[in-house]
């Protein structure tokens, strides 16, 4: 810094020690916002406010690895913030802040009714960047969803946080005494009886009747056509097996394995997988109405939409 | 069965006064074991039947050495003190069967009961005299160990009159309106170019106008009362009837206010101090204990007012009293500025300005030698060649270029004595300190170029093995005095070369400040100095004898300039020569820094060093803005401890933005705020007030209740005055593992506590904000330590003006 630059490094490093007293005064209130913002001793509100942001601000890196070890917010995962700290070049006492950050904000919000970001906010009174990053976080955690990066490679954090809520808004309806944190479970039995009545064949004869034109269309890879019959298949399958914990925990990585890698394998580019996602609504829509599923039409738009913006998220990450 | 804390409410400012009769807030819990450990809700209300007691209802009390700006000043009535004792409970025998939370709590309430006892002394001599309030008020409390707690004050009682609520404090250019529309019964037009024109006296109060009749040959100005204070006191325009100096003041003429309105001071003569160095166990065997030390203060004034004479002097103002104890021993200091000053003010013409600086007293009969100069304004008077002075600059003196804070320090060490011994050791040492700490002002002086110091204030401590005598004020080149002469260095020894280049340094650090300062060059002098001629002695040019290496390092420390170019520094609220007023500045934050050190081994050259770089410390905290103030710098000293010396320095850092006048308008919260987000991420708690563990600006938050040291704030305006405030807070813990944060932390929790009981009463601003006394005794052996704060204060409810916009 150069304002700094014209005086004694002795100064600087006494100050730095200031600060850090300072800090030691102002971090208890920090756990406790509220507290903060009625405490008598500190009355410095716009600084405070500054801060407070700070100090929970999260690094992607170290967000990532913590939500990408499998396990809730674990003793043993604290004693191991070494090695993430290793991993990514951010000090251990970083690690360990987010590391108690995340799992503070899990406890407080934990239980509590409504949206957990909005819960957060109002709590903690951060930015809503940071409360839609913790209440994502808190989504993977509490359901335990699978984003170990040797599973998913690729999977950049914020591609992670854009995915999980969209989840959340869309699979989460927060009514009355529970959080978006819990999927609407009604909703996946739903989507789970559609594997009775919609067939593989039927998958197949719609992708087949709505993409015609596409068919022989010079201007799309020859095969464009046969791999989104494949992917309706297989995106209907996992949709089928998501009432299953177990399954629905795995949600990233069979749409990484199932979806996205045979889609590359097939020498498609993903800048095709939007048009294909956002046909199968429509040939989806034609078909159900030709064999009379017409109610399940909006099951299969709540199911498609989310996982199509998750798909294009996951394929550019 | 464990208490929780304790709430102490002073219901002083409840008591008819113009003030509300009743305060309701949130008080923070306080114990003396564990701090602030939670809020009540506290609503008193005061139902006020009548004064049986004489308790002196209704008297305001103002740590501040101006007039509020709310109120007028009517006449000027004398010095008042008082001074009163008792044991120490932490002395008594109960204390070593009772338990650490009781003793700290008997202390704390005794304190505040003399105080107040205090208080209702002095408001009764107040009454006594005709007044209604004192302003300039001083309390000290002198922890005597086993000879008890010794709380005084020494004040100005003053006739203050409200004004009238401000009728358009947003055209302050137009003196003429609001004069004419708040006097709409009984016009007056205002004829600034005859200035020597009567004006009828404005006197509503008969008890008032009695007393006035013999001032019917006052002169009126319609100006303001201190037109040197920057801020809402220039904006506040009412017809100013020209307060008085009451003739039948008591003994002594003193005045502890810091300035005058424009006319009083005639003419300065220098500062006059005493001192007396005191054994407390030879006063015990005394009868009456107060009266003993009233006497010893008395002899003391007695004294001042001897050398006010000699000086021809009529009265001494900026006056104050100091007392240092260590152990048995006692050094009481009494100092002021002797001044001739008139009983009703004179204004003079532009050419008369300089007049003040004149020497009053008879150059033959003068017992010192002194080399007198022609004034180098009128050409007529007689100046000396420095000035020093406790008052802030005078508004009218004509100052080249600007001000600056200048500090020294003398320091020894001495032996552990006890007894006589020890008295006579520190009353042989007093002078040749005295004479070192202004051998080196003047040196700086000279380095500088400048030829006086303002504001200046002395801080002698005395420890058991230790002592530390400071002087601070603000160094300023007074138009009429002559130019500093230069500081030439001669070497004895054989080293020549040497000598050359130290005296090359201070040519090239002399030549630094005066364009730093914006000295005129015309006045000053430039160029190569005239060769030497030594049999001049000490007359003509200031030499510097270099016999040691010592001598040498110190002058070359002495060259170095701790303050960064671009900062404008001073010991009190305004800075000489810069007009605060035409620089936008934003924001105010209170800087504290306090500093141990170990006194064993100690030299002053290490000191020095500790004490510069503390400074720095301060500036440091400001060094993102392009230009910024530090005002209102001060030092406390205290050895409460054997081998233990404390530096409380504390200043205002005013930060000034490069703002365009259209965006000055632009709420400035929001401003700041984003200003604090666009600086860089570097870890920046505590970027300006927190660092220091303190609080934030008026401008910042305008609901909160801002602690200031100064008398004003910034773009402020005073509605309403609700007197002095003063608490005592004692803090112990026996699991301190960082002595500096649990300080830090107690600092933060005592002014949490003051601004409860200023918002309390409806209050949003503490002026005159000080911690006037800070014991921090500590043995880190066993995690120990012991802090008592005396915190003080005058509530009043301001107003932002930029809020309007």
């Amino acid at each position: 810094d150069s304002s700094c630059s014209s005086y004694d490094k002795s100064i600087v490093a006494l100050d730095t020690r200031d600060q850090y007293q300072t800090f030691c005064i102002l971090e208890p209130l920090f756990r406790k916002p509220p507290a903060l913002a009625s405490s008598p001793v500190v009355n410095m509100p716009f600084i405070t406010d500054t801060l407070l942001q700070q100090y929970y601000s999260l690094d992607a890196e170290v967000a990532r690895e913590l939500v990408g070890r499998g396990q809730k917010m674990t003793a043993k995962l604290r004693k191991d913030l070494d090695i993430i700290s290793d991993k990514t070049g951010i000090t251990l006492k970083s690690c360990l802040r987010q590391y108690d950050n995340i799992k503070r904000i899990y406890k407080e919000v934990d239980e509590k009714e409504g949206k957990v970001a909005q819960n957060i906010q109002r709590y903690y009174g951060l930015s809503p960047s940071l409360c839609q990053q913790y209440a994502a976080i808190i989504y993977i955690l509490d359901n335990r969803i699978d984003v170990t990066p040797r599973k998913v490679p690729g999977l950049t954090y914020p591609a992670l946080v854009k995915c999980v809520s969209v989840l959340m808004s869309e699979w989460c309806p927060s009514s009355e005494g529970s959080s978006d944190m819990d999927t609407d479970r009604a909703f996946l039995k739903e989507l789970h009886s559609l594997k009775d009545k919609v067939s593989e064949s039927m998958l197949v004869g719609m992708v087949n009747h709505g993409c015609e034109t596409l068919k022989n269309n010079p201007d799309y890879p020859k095969n464009f056509v046969m791999e989104l019959r494949k992917l309706a298949v297989k995106l209907m399958s996992i949709g089928y097996s998501l009432v299953h914990t177990k399954d629905y925990t795995d949600i990233f990585i069979d749409l990484d394995e199932m979806i996205l890698r045979p889609w590359a394998s097939a020498g498609l580019p993903f800048s095709l997988l939007e048009l294909g996602l956002s046909k199968l609504l429509g040939c989806y829509v034609n078909a159900a109405t030709n064999t009379g599923l017409y109610s399940t039409i909006s099951t299969f738009e709540r199911y498609l939409r989310p996982i199509s913006s998750c798909l294009l998220v996951l394929s550019n990450s | 069965n464990d208490p929780i804390g304790k709430v102490h409410i002073s219901l002083v400012p409840l008591t008819p006064s113009g003030n509300p009769n009743f305060l309701s807030g949130w008080f923070p819990i306080f114990d003396t074991l564990h701090g602030i450990r939670g809020e009540i809700k506290i609503v008193v209300k005061v139902k006020y039947i009548s004064d049986t007691k004489q308790s002196s209802c209704g008297v305001k009390l103002f740590y501040s050495k101006t007039v509020p700006p709310i109120y007028q000043l009517i006449e000027v009535k004398s010095f008042v003190e008082e001074l009163v004792i008792e044991d120490d409970p932490e002395y008594k025998w109960i204390d070593k069967i009772r338990t650490t939370r009781a003793s700290n709590e008997a202390r704390q309430l005794l304190f505040l009961e003399l105080a107040a006892s205090l208080q209702r002394k002095i408001g009764s001599k107040v009454l006594d005299l005709g007044g209604n309030a004192v302003v300039g008020y001083r309390q000290c409390l002198d922890l005597e160990g086993s000879f008890g707690v010794v709380v005084r004050a020494v004040g100005t009682c003053v006739l203050l009159r409200e004004n009238e609520p401000p009728i358009s404090p947003s055209t302050p250019g137009d003196p003429n309106k609001s004069l004419l529309s708040s006097t709409a019964t009984e016009p007056i037009t205002p004829d600034h170019e005859s200035p020597n024109k009567v004006l009828p006296l404005l006197l509503k109060q008969s008890s008032v106008s009695k007393k006035h009749s013999c001032t019917s040959d006052s002169l009126s100005d319609t100006g303001t009362l201190f037109p040197e204070t920057p801020g809402p006191m220039v904006q506040t325009h009412f017809p100013i009837k020209q307060p008085k100096m009451a003739s039948n003041y008591a003994d002594f003429p003193f005045y502890t206010m810091g300035s005058f309105p424009p006319g009083f001071v005639s003419s300065i003569g220098g500062l006059v101090s005493s001192r007396s160095v005191r054994l407390l166990d030879k006063l015990e065997s005394m009868p009456e204990e107060s009266d003993t030390r009233d006497k010893l203060w008395l002899e003391l004034r007695k004294e001042v007012r001897t050398h006010m004479k000699t000086l021809g002097c009529t009265a001494v103002i900026g006056y104050s009293e100091q007392s240092t104890i260590c152990d048995k021993l006692c050094v009481l200091s009494a100092i002021g500025t002797a001044v001739i000053l008139n009983s009703s003010p004179i204004l003079s013409d532009d050419l008369q300005r300089c007049k003040p600086c004149h020497i009053p007293y008879n150059l033959q009969s003068s017992p010192f030698n002194i080399t007198p100069h022609n004034c180098a304004v009128c050409g007529a008077g007689k100046v000396p060649d420095i000035l020093l002075t406790t008052i802030d600059l005078l508004p009218s003196t004509p100052v080249n270029g600007n001000g600056c804070f200048v500090q020294v320090q003398a320091f020894r060490t001495k032996k552990k004595q006890t007894g006589e011994n020890s008295a006579r050791d520190i009353g042989q040492q007093l002078p040749f300190l005295e004479y070192e700490l202004h051998q080196q002002l003047s040196h700086k002086l000279k380095i500088k170029g400048m030829n006086a110091v303002v504001g200046i204030r002395y801080e002698l401590c005395v420890g058991e093995t230790a002592i530390l005598y400071i002087a601070s004020g603000t160094a300023v080149y007074l138009s009429p005095l002559p130019p500093a002469s230069p500081l030439r260095v001669r070497c004895d020894t054989a080293d020549s070369a040497q000598a050359d280049m130290l005296q090359e340094a201070i040519q090239a650090a002399y030549e630094k400040n005066v364009t730093c300062y914006n000295i005129s060059r015309a006045e000053s002098i430039s160029g190569p100095a005239p060769d030497l001629n030594l049999s001049l002695t000490n007359k003509d040019v200031i030499v510097v004898d270099i016999e040691d290496p010592k001598d040498e390092k110190k002058i070359a420390n002495s060259l170095k300039s701790i303050f960064p170019d671009h900062m404008f520094t001073s010991s009190s609220s305004t800075v000489p020569g810069v007009n605060a007023d035409s620089i936008p500045c934003e924001g105010a934050h209170i800087l504290t820094q306090i500093c141990r050190v170990d006194t064993p081994g100690l030299e002053t050259a290490a000191l020095d060093k500790i004490i510069n770089t503390n400074i720095q410390l301060l500036c440091f905290k400001l060094r993102k803005y392009k230009s910024s103030f530090l005002s209102n710098i001060r030092f406390d000293v205290h050895m409460p401890e054997e081998d233990k010396l404390v530096i409380l320095i504390s200043a205002i850092g005013t930060i000034s933005l490069p703002v365009s006048p259209v965006a000055r308008a632009v709420n400035t919260k929001r401003r700041f705020h984003r200003f604090l987000s666009s600086a860089s991420n570097e870890i920046r708690f505590c970027e300006e007030e927190l660092s220091s563990g303190l609080d934030s600006s008026g401008a910042l938050t305008n609901t909160a209740v801002t602690l200031t040291p100064a008398d004003h704030l910034p773009g402020a305006t005073v509605q309403h005055s609700y007197g002095h405030m003063s608490v005592f807070l004692i803090r112990e813990s026996a699991d301190v593992r960082d002595l500096s944060s649990f300080t830090k932390n107690f600092i933060m929790e005592a002014q949490a506590i003051m601004r409860a009981h200023v918002a309390s009463l409806g209050g949003n601003a503490l002026f005159e904000f000080r911690i006037s006394e800070l014991v921090l005794v500590d043995s880190p052996q066993k995690f120990q330590a012991q802090i008592l704060l005396s915190l003080t204060g005058d509530a009043a409810n301001v107003t932002y003006d930029n809020r309007q916009s």
